[in-house]
């Protein structure tokens, strides 16, 4: 049996309103269960009374229906997800091309003591990878850790508003 | 006087285009209007008046209502220690505003509620 805390997180997590409507019906639901706790019922008789979460889920987003609420809550979602994916892809695009350029631009190895190089391993340059590919490499991570920053402040932007 | 009626005239047209959906709005304004109260308590005050119209009401029709009050400021909602047990609840209570409104809506219901029973009669 689920406990308080779990039944509203399912409630939160299958209504379809934005993450500041989601915050104040954890507040309302919260008060809701604890006012039914004082009456001496428990949790599980307060989920049978109340229904499960996806039924009251349900009973949130008939409300909200055809209502902005609903556009506001994709938006956010999709804010969201891209935020996260364009950073993600950015610091791994600039990783990526650090790496490609220390180890791919790096053609000899000299392996030897202080009395002299005892080995010399000249490799072969798997690929071209010249300061300019570097330099490209550089400018597509910005450019996506802009879009990932962009994301994120209207994202945030949006959240105080909504 | 001509200004006063097109006033009146478009706060009754106002009241008109709302008052299906605005007829809950002025049942929690009025029994917010009594005592700062939390969500749970509206539910048990409607489910207890015995009128079968708002019997069964739940907290997914009864919550955006009173967020839809909140954002027009006609209510505010704030997180308060309950007296009994000790833990922060959130209640909500009217504002000048909600008080002001809540009286023109009584008015409007009124002669809205005398014209339909006029009608009725005749």
């Amino acid at each position: 049996m689920m406990n308080k805390e779990q039944y509203i997180k399912r409630i939160l997590k299958s209504i379809k309103v934005t993450d500041k409507t989601k915050e104040r019906i954890r507040y309302d639901i919260q008060t809701e269960i604890e006012s039914m706790e004082e009456m001496g019922l428990t949790i599980e008789e307060i989920v049978l009374k109340k229904g499960s979460p996806k039924k009251v889920a349900d009973e949130f987003n008939q409300s909200y229906s055809n209502t902005k609420m609903r556009e506001w809550h994709y938006t956010q979602k999709t804010l969201k997800i891209a935020g996260a994916v364009l950073l993600s892809v950015s610091v791994l695009a600039f990783i990526c091309n650090t790496l490609g350029s220390t180890f791919l631009m790096q053609d000899v190895s000299i392996i030897g003591g202080a009395d002299g190089p005892t080995n010399i391993i000249v490799t072969e340059k798997p690929i071209s990878y010249s300061p300019d590919l570097f330099a490209r490499g550089n400018i597509v991570s910005c450019i996506l850790l802009i879009f990932g920053i962009a994301c994120v402040v209207i994202y945030y932007a949006m959240k105080k508003k909504k | 006087m001509l200004n006063m009626m097109k006033g009146a005239t478009d706060l009754d047209f106002k009241y008109e285009q709302q008052f299906k959906k605005g007829a809950l709005e002025m049942m929690l304004l009025s029994i917010i209007s009594r005592k700062r109260t939390y969500g749970y308590e509206i539910i048990l005050n409607l489910n207890n008046a015995g009128e079968p119209l708002f019997q069964n009401i739940k907290e997914g029709t009864l919550y955006p209502v009173l967020y839809r009050l909140e954002d027009s400021g006609l209510v505010i909602s704030e997180l308060s220690t309950s007296e009994n047990s000790g833990r922060a609840k959130k209640y909500y209570k009217i504002t000048d505003l909600g008080t002001s409104t809540l009286q023109e809506m009584k008015g409007f219901w009124q002669s809205y509620k005398n014209c339909i029973d006029k009608l009725m009669e005749s």
